[in-house]
């Protein structure tokens, strides 16, 4: 006979588990190159729109992003049981229904894009929309299930948080904000290859044809390289653009020449050597390229406030 | 029946009902402070705008002043 006292109670979702379900350190990134987008447009910080209403834009494209990886979880809730790395999170625990999540990211995604459009301008709310159907539709859907390119085409989802923070301001699309969304763009494949190098077996268990899963680790090596040298150009583009200056070029120079002393380090590597580490110089590039992208967004903002101040200016 | 009595329900979901609560009260502030905001800078420059338009266009259509024609938004990347 069954001992009912065996039988586990349903478990009652905490309100850090909604939001969990909102990716927060993926929201983290988004908040930050939105903040960034918003200042550095032309007129940013004492310009066209109130400081309130860019701090509410930076929140409404915040919520966005979060709806967007509600969305993402309610879909993948059956790979997410199998990785390890996705495993702890709301619906593979049990803590939130899949049908929870994706009322949440619908009525969040909803909200979000609605709110964005009424405070600042229509232009900045599409790309928000645009954005979150990227994100769900294309790449969770469509892609990440059937190419290797899946995070290279799907990384525009997570680089256009910059481009609509500008557009909040200007109500505008140009050349340098959308060099900040080549920037992340850019940046997304050899971030997540890196990942996937030393997390292969997850995305292997899970049938994701990540790079390393379809072509092989030696492949995503040299992938990691080709990629990394090209994010270093659009990175130095950036540098000759008149929203940066001499911080930006500093920091853009040396983080490049580190970054690909990384990807060097990387191709130069074969499997049983990182193997015998346990993927150390990978997880140590992994690391770096998340100070890559914070720095580069950060030097861009130091170089707006010495431009206030009259001190900086473009190169 | 005390009106501070609570159910077991209301012990389980604390954390849910306080965070939700906090969510839409902090959503209400939000939109209040961007209404007023609206109501306070956009809509006077609005109208200050619309203002100076019509004068524009009053002065042109009696023959005294002839606006120059608009220029567009210099580049902002060289």
């Amino acid at each position: 006979m069954t001992d009912i006292s065996q039988i586990d109670e349903p478990k009652e979702a905490e309100f850090s588990d909604y939001v969990s379900l909102l990716k927060p350190r993926v929201m983290s990134l988004v908040v930050f190159t939105a903040f960034v987008g918003v200042v550095v447009a032309p007129g940013g910080l004492a310009g066209p729109i109130h400081p309130f209403i860019a701090f509410f834009a930076v929140l409404c494209i915040a919520i966005g992003g979060g709806a967007s990886g509600a969305l993402n979880m309610w879909y993948d809730a059956d790979i997410d049981r199998i990785m390890k790395r996705t495993k702890g999170r709301p619906i593979p625990t049990g803590k939130v229904t899949a049908g929870e999540a994706l009322y949440v990211g619908l009525a969040l995604s909803f909200f979000s894009v609605m709110m964005l459009g009424l405070a600042t301008n229509w232009l900045a709310a599409g790309l928000l929309a645009f954005t979150i159907f990227f994100y769900a539709v294309i790449y969770t859907m469509w892609l990440k299930r059937s190419t290797p390119q899946n995070i290279v085409i799907g990384g525009a989802a997570g680089a256009f948080p910059p481009m609509i923070g500008w557009a909040a301001v200007t109500g505008d699309v140009t050349l340098t904000s959308t060099l900040l969304f080549l920037l992340i763009f850019m940046w997304t494949p050899p971030h997540f290859w890196a990942l996937a190098l030393f997390m292969n077996s997850d995305y292997d268990a899970a049938k994701v044809p990540m790079l390393t899963v379809t072509h092989g680790k030696r492949t995503t090596r040299v992938h990691i390289l080709v990629y990394t040298a090209v994010l270093a150009l659009t990175a130095l583009w950036v540098a000759f653009t008149p929203i940066a200056g001499w911080a930006y070029l500093i920091v853009a120079v040396v983080l490049n020449i580190w970054f690909m002393l990384g990807a060097v380090q990387i191709i130069r590597r074969d499997e049983s050597e990182a193997e015998a580490d346990d993927y150390a110089v990978e997880r140590r590039f992994f690391k770096l390229s998340l100070l890559y992208l914070f720095a580069h967004f950060l030097a861009l903002l130091v170089d707006k406030i010495l431009i206030i101040f009259g001190i900086g200016g473009p190169l | 029946m005390a009106i501070t009595q609570l159910s077991e329900r209301h012990e389980t979901r604390k954390s849910r009902n306080v965070g939700l609560g906090f969510c839409l009260g902090g959503f209400v502030v939000m939109v209040l402070v961007l209404s007023m905001i609206k109501i306070a800078v956009e809509i006077p420059a609005q109208r200050a705008a619309q203002a100076e338009q019509r004068a524009l266009e009053a002065q042109s259509s009696s023959g005294k002043f002839t606006p120059a024609p608009r220029i567009p938004p210099k580049e902002e990347v060289r």
